[in-house]
This record gives structure tokens, C-alpha cells and sequence, in this order.
């Protein structure tokens, strides 16, 4: 592959056009990015598009958009994996800025609903507060989180329930629901067994198959929905 | 200078609502809604014929009599394939909510399918000879 | 914490594997064991006529009845209903629910007398 096909969403709320896709003719290198590949363009071809980077190695988290049918990371996404057409767009529902950069104000807004940092009772040490590693390794997983919003994005309850607090909120929720230094399950469980957290839930899987850093949030809102049912019910 | 796309399909393809777009797991979910919503439609028609009973063992012999075509043992079978489909992957979701098969969901899928075809085909095999 | 939200989630499982049971001793027994056959008044009544399908029909009426229209909830709620709106839902599922379950097993009798 010498040469390929990158179509790019294209989107600007102060020109008064439509939303479109422009397609440009990209130079393939070796090793190749998506996130590259924009770069290419804006370089060489066309200064006008708009989209979000930070780290350029996949943990950070500000670059996820729709590539070729999944959510993805485009710093994480080679090229040679998707073939010769490429097509960028902003991650969906989520509102538009510009091009390919959304407004993430629902995700974080929700997010901070399940008050997302450690809540201890006891009096803070003088240094930090250790954790034995036994303790640790169950939330290893969960603390991978980059907070990307791609399995936000991803959720059909999403799609469809405005307040719907979405896998990423929920999955930090049980982070800290897990951790053992922290003293707010009860409240942050009050928050999550809700009907817009963990019972909106339908185990459709869409967060865990995009998860950038191959997360199983599903496992983890399975694990708040076990704890809620033994709290609530028996 | 970049050349606009007008190709519908492109277009229709970079959506993560078009079902080409759609994984295992979503799949799985939306076979389960569909078929949990004809089933339910499918309860009230089948407590509407058991009642015809009511009026005597004649008209709901007649009843089921009228049922017995080929006509309607073809769209019994389209019922039962959904019932099993979804009995199945109730059952799929009901291991879910036991913490068995969260990290297998994919497998457990192509698991329940293969079952209910089986299923299927032992129904299918039985009611044939009256086809 | 939604306890009633709990309850519902807790029993479309409960019923769903009940139904499981139930209805493969349904579809089983009276539509496809016997090679598919014309069902005949005689031949439920006299099924009708012994307590465990007793049993199996009316768990087979109620199961199904909670579990369909708690589903149709289900579904209903995924799409951002108002408040108001949920207790309107609510409350006509459960009128469908109960009229249903008395016409139906209204409708067992006359097997049940044979």
C-alpha cells in the first residue's frame, strides 16, 4: 500500500454547511497512524481540520473517534489494520464542536456524579495511604481507565437514556467501591443502583469490545449489580 | 483539494447505529429484545385461543382444528425459533448475572446459537411429516 | 438505593429461569412430543386433569405475564421517560397483567371440569 483513501467528518457550526466527509489521498508510511495519517493532512493538505491529541501513545485518552465502523483510539489504531479506506468521525452521541472534536460535558458531568476520588473516614496519614498488593491487584484492572469516553459512546443506553450515567462512570464507581482504603461503598452504591446507573445495564458488551485498554467494564457493573441485589434484598 | 463523499454507503457505514456496525454482544441483545417483544404479542394471541374452550370442547376443537394448516404450523415454527433463541440467551444472560461467562461472552453466544438450532431442526423434524 | 427497582430486576431473573423449566415442559409436552398432531379438547383436559400440569399452567400464565410486560418496561424505560410517565406505565402493565391472568386462568377451567 503505497497510497490511501482518508475520509475525514467535517464540521464547522460557523460556516452555516451541512455536516460532510471529505476524502483526501494520503501517503502510506511504514507503522502508520490514524493519528498520523490526520497529521499527514493537516501538514501537507488541508490546515483546516480540527480534532484532539495530547499523548500520541494511548493513555490519554483525547483522541478516541469512529474509525471504519468501531470506537477507537487513532493514536492506537494502525492504519494497515483497516485497508485502503479509511473513515474518520467524531465520537457519536456526543455534541459536535468541530470536525472530529466532540463536547465531552455529558460524560464528565456524570462522571463526577459517583464522586470520583477516594473517600476515607480515618485521619489522613503523613505520607500517602498504602494498600497491601493482594489489595491492589483487584481494582489493576479498573485503574487502566484512560477516560476516553469510547465505551461511553459505544452504550446503546446511551444512545437512547439522556442520563444514563454510562460504563466509564460506572466502572470508576466500582473502582473505588473495590479499593480497599476507601469507606464510601454505601454512598456511592446509592448513587449506581439507580435506574439511570447499573439496572439500565443490558450486558450488551459494546464498552468492553472497544475498550482501548481492553477493559472488562461489563465485569465490573456485573460486580455492582451482585452487590447491590445482596445489599438491597437479602 | 479534498474531494467530497457522496457515496450513501460510506456514509450509512460510518454510523455506529447501522447494524453492519453492530458486534456479538449487540447482537445478541437486539435478536433478545426483538424476540421478547413478538413473544409477548404471541402470549395474548395464545390465551385468546385457548379461551375459544369457554364456549365448549366443539369450537375449540374447531379452533385448533383451523390452526392445524401449513400455513400455521410454519409461523409456529418462527415462534418456537424465537422462543428458543430467547430462552437460551436468557439463560446466557442469567450466567452473566451469576458472574459466570462475563470475559467469554462471544463464545457463550455462538454457544446459544448452535443450540437453538438444534433444537430447531429436533422441533422442525417433528412436525414435518405433517407439512 | 431503589429497592422496587431491585425487586423488578430480581424477578424478570427469577421468572425467566422459571419460565425455562415451565415452558419446555409446555412446548414439550403439548406441541411437540406427540409429532405435532391436532390438539383436541379430550386429550388437555385429561393433562389439565392432574395436578402437576395444573401447576405448570397457571406458574406458566403467571410467569409469562411478568415477564413479558415487565419486559416491555424494560424496554420502555430505556428510552427517557418522565417520572409521570413511568407511574402511568406501571400502572397500566399491571391493570394488562391482572386481567389477563384472571381471563387466562378463567380459561383453564372448562379443561380442568373436563
Amino acid at each position: 500500500m503505497d497510497e490511501f483513501t482518508l475520509r475525514i467528518f467535517r464540521f464547522d457550526p460557523e460556516d452555516g454547511q451541512e455536516p460532510r466527509f471529505d476524502a483526501y489521498r494520503v501517503p502510506y508510511r511504514d507503522g502508520m497512524t490514524v493519528l498520523e495519517a490526520l497529521f499527514e493532512v493537516l501538514d501537507h493538505q488541508d490546515g483546516s481540520i480540527a480534532f484532539r491529541f495530547s499523548c500520541r501513545g494511548a493513555v490519554c485518552g483525547a483522541c478516541a473517534m469512529f474509525i471504519n465502523g468501531s470506537h477507537r483510539l487513532a493514536c492506537q489504531t494502525q492504519v494497515k489494520s483497516l485497508g485502503p479506506e479509511v473513515t474518520v468521525s467524531p465520537l457519536p452521541h456526543l455534541p459536535v464542536i468541530r470536525d472530529l472534536i466532540v463536547d465531552m460535558e455529558p460524560f464528565w458531568r456524570k462522571y463526577e456524579e459517583i464522586k470520583p476520588y477516594l473517600i476515607a473516614n480515618s485521619e489522613p496519614p503523613e505520607k500517602e495511604r498504602p494498600q497491601d498488593p493482594e489489595d491492589r491487584k483487584k481494582i489493576d484492572e479498573m485503574i487502566n481507565c484512560i477516560l476516553c469516553g469510547a465505551c461511553y459512546s459505544s452504550c446503546p443506553m446511551v444512545w437512547t437514556g439522556e442520563d444514563y450515567l454510562g460504563p466509564a462512570a460506572l466502572l470508576k464507581a466500582y473502582r473505588f467501591v473495590a479499593d480497599s482504603r476507601d469507606d464510601a461503598s454505601e454512598e456511592r452504591l446509592a448513587v449506581v443502583s439507580t435506574e439511570k446507573g447499573v439496572w439500565r445495564c443490558h450486558t450488551v458488551f459494546n464498552c468492553a469490545e472497544v475498550c482501548p485498554r481492553s477493559i472488562n467494564i461489563t465485569w465490573s457493573l456485573q460486580q455492582l449489580k451482585k452487590l447491590a441485589v445482596r445489599k438491597a434484598l437479602f | 483539494m479534498p474531494e467530497r463523499v457522496t457515496d450513501p454507503s460510506v456514509l450509512r457505514r460510518s454510523r455506529d447505529t447501522w447494524p453492519g456496525n453492530y458486534k456479538v454482544g449487540m447482537w445478541a441483545w437486539v435478536l433478545h429484545r426483538i424476540t421478547g417483544l413478538g413473544l409477548v404479542l404471541y402470549i395474548f394471541l395464545h390465551i385468546l385461543v385457548i379461551s375459544t374452550g369457554l364456549a365448549g370442547p366443539a369450537s375449540f376443537d374447531e379452533m385448533l382444528h383451523r390452526l392445524h394448516s401449513p400455513v400455521f404450523l410454519v409461523m409456529d415454527s418462527v415462534v418456537l425459533a424465537g422462543a428458543l433463541y430467547h430462552s437460551l440467551n436468557g439463560i446466557r444472560l442469567l450466567l452473566f448475572d451469576l458472574g459466570i461467562g462475563v470475559r467469554r461472552q462471544r463464545e457463550m453466544f455462538w454457544a446459544v446459537m448452535v443450540v437453538a438450532v438444534a433444537l430447531f431442526l429436533v422441533a422442525v423434524a417433528k412436525v414435518a411429516p405433517l407439512l | 438505593m431503589n429497592r422496587g427497582r431491585i425487586w423488578a430486576w430480581f424477578l424478570q431473573r427469577v421468572t425467566g429461569a422459571g419460565l425455562f423449566l415451565v415452558l419446555g415442559i409446555h412446548l414439550w409436552t403439548v406441541h411437540y412430543s406427540r409429532g405435532g398432531e391436532a390438539i383436541v379438547f379430550s386429550e388437555v383436559s385429561a393433562r389439565l386433569k392432574t395436578l402437576t400440569f395444573q401447576v405448570v399452567d397457571y406458574a406458566l400464565l403467571a410467569f409469562v405475564l411478568y415477564h413479558g410486560l415487565n419486559g416491555v418496561r424494560n424496554v420502555v424505560l430505556d428510552y427517557n421517560i418522565t417520572p409521570g410517565q413511568e407511574r402511568v406505565l406501571n400502572w397500566a402493565l399491571t391493570i394488562i397483567g391482572m386481567i389477563f391472568f384472571v381471563y387466562g386462568a378463567y380459561a383453564l377451567t372448562p379443561f380442568i371440569a373436563g
